[in-house]
């Protein structure tokens, strides 16, 4: 399952979002940032917790089960008039969670968490990304690895010089994807396919921001 | 005699890289090359940026050929895309420059303006769908130039393959090899076996190869290189012969020397990389008995 991945923004920058405002509304999610533990039960009562000792007042809270659904509207409507005698709801979950309830409620919503990637959990407690949905995909040459996305610089025609040892320059607990590549068509017997030149990536795979309509039959 | 003539004739080259200067006069870097005037082949002036600021590289090309020296420019496919590159390159040629060197780059980890964006629109051996296209007197999007550019482009090359593999750097190569590349330039070279092995197994392209050298005038040096480069990129035993050497200088010198004696009979060329010591290149072309 897709997975969105986030972590907590640093507290001062919670605490200049939340100038002003002193009564709070909290708002988690039991999807994403529970099993990110971002954004679930436990880190809902903790912020509770840190704002109160801070001085402000905690309305109420609430983990939605699911944030960025459109039924988000109708759960959080048991708390309504916590949610009406808040100044802001300060909004643990993923940037699909606060902008869902962005659209559904008329309040002023504070992001707590910073979006990193969609993911997928690979191991326990571990995140990787896996597709950044650029458009035009090219995962059919290199064995079903996305190279966008798990390249750092993105590169589409094999690794840089910075491959080291099966890791990447930036960071030797990130994998070279490259050789990742390379293992992955060397085990199917297709190292030929690595041959294709990729034309310089097309950026303009959809432009920003995102629309599709089914088109009509 | 040009860079690609004498690669032609197959001599062993010497080019060295300097930057272009940001908070110097242009003429005293000149004035620190003309030591040495005559006995390179070709000086690389990389892109330098320094909080923000970026030397003028096409400019001090254009003055180092006024002063008799073969200028490389050297660039990089992370700060541009294909529409500056592209700029960039018809620039050079109007320029006169001949030679270009090319880097994917690292991507910028250390150092000044970490929050950029950083482009790689094509990697450095792809480039060439940059040059192929103002080559045919064409911008990337088709249309016409009012001349042709063609250059002798040196591309970077990983060669140091240590636990890499191999395999798949031969196949990044055989590809620029496609493109056109005029010579390749290899990364540091400190362990001149372990370099052979790698040029016996590159031989096949045809393509000359110059041994990228980095002078170091310390031990501390070796260990940033280590650290902040690649791990275990300079050995142990010359950290150390740097490290206790009284004379530091002539340890330096003489560690530089015999990594080139080393290479004279291997690869076609050596690319001397000064790390701010320009001044003092005379000192090691003399002890390394290049030309």
């Amino acid at each position: 399952m897709i997975r969105s991945i986030t972590q907590k923004k640093p507290e001062t920058e919670i605490e200049r979002l939340l100038k002003g405002l002193n009564r709070i509304f909290i708002i988690g999610c039991g999807t994403c940032v529970t099993l990110t533990r971002t954004g679930g039960d436990p880190e809902v009562r903790a912020m509770k917790k840190e704002l109160s000792t801070k001085g402000k007042m905690v309305t109420g809270q609430t983990v939605v089960p699911v944030a960025c659904d459109n039924l988000t509207r109708e759960f959080l409507s048991d708390f309504g008039e916590q949610i009406n005698q808040a100044d802001a709801l300060l909004i643990m979950t993923c940037a699909f969670g606060v902008q869902s309830i962005a659209r559904q409620l008329n309040k002023m919503v504070i992001p707590a968490l910073d979006t990193l990637f969609i993911g997928k959990e690979s191991a326990v407690g571990l995140f990787d990304e896996i597709c950044t949905q650029c458009g035009t995909c090219i995962i059919g040459e290199t064995g079903g690895i996305c190279p966008v996305t798990n390249c750092h610089k993105g590169l589409v025609n094999g690794p840089c010089g910075g491959t080291n040892h099966g890791k990447c320059e930036i960071d030797v607990n990130k994998d070279c994807v490259w050789t990742l590549i390379y293992n992955r068509l060397k085990e199917l017997d297709r190292i030929d396919s690595m041959r294709k030149y990729q034309k310089p990536r097309n950026h303009l795979g959809e432009p920003k921001p995102g629309k599709f309509k089914l088109p009509t039959t | 005699m040009k860079l690609k003539e004498a690669l032609k004739k197959k001599q062993f080259v010497v080019t060295s890289e300097i930057q272009a200067p940001i908070d110097q006069e242009p003429e005293d870097l000149v004035r620190s090359l003309s030591k040495v005037r005559g006995r390179v082949d070709g000086v690389s002036l990389s892109e330098v940026e320094f909080e923000g600021v970026v030397g003028d590289t096409i400019n001090t090309c254009q003055l180092l050929d006024k002063n008799q020296f073969e200028p490389i420019y050297q660039t990089t496919t992370r700060d541009k895309n294909r529409i500056q590159l592209q700029k960039d390159l018809i620039e050079a040629h109007d320029a006169g420059i001949d030679n270009l060197l090319v880097f994917t780059e690292d991507y910028r980890i250390t150092g000044d303006s970490l929050q950029e964006m950083m482009f790689f629109h094509v990697d450095a051996g792809k480039l060439q769908s940059v040059l192929q296209h103002i080559r045919e007197g064409q911008t990337v999007e088709g249309d016409t130039l009012k001349s042709k550019a063609e250059f002798l482009v040196g591309s970077g090359v990983e060669s140091s393959w240590g636990k890499n593999i191999p395999d798949l750097e031969m196949k990044e190569m055989e590809e620029m090899t496609k493109l056109g590349a005029g010579y390749f330039l290899s990364t540091p070279v400190f362990d001149v076996d372990q370099f052979a092995k790698f040029l016996r197994r590159v031989d096949t392209f045809d393509v000359p190869v110059i041994a990228e050298v980095m002078i170091l005038r310390t031990a501390g040096m070796g260990r940033f290189l280590n650290r902040h480069l690649k791990s275990g990129l300079v050995p142990e035993w010359i950290i150390q012969k740097l490290a206790q050497a009284p004379d530091k200088l002539k340890a330096s010198t003489e560690i530089f020397a015999d990594i080139v004696t080393g290479l004279k009979d291997l690869c076609q060329g050596v690319h001397i990389i000064t790390i701010g010591g320009e001044e003092k290149l005379k000192n090691y072309l003399d002890a390394a008995k290049l030309k």
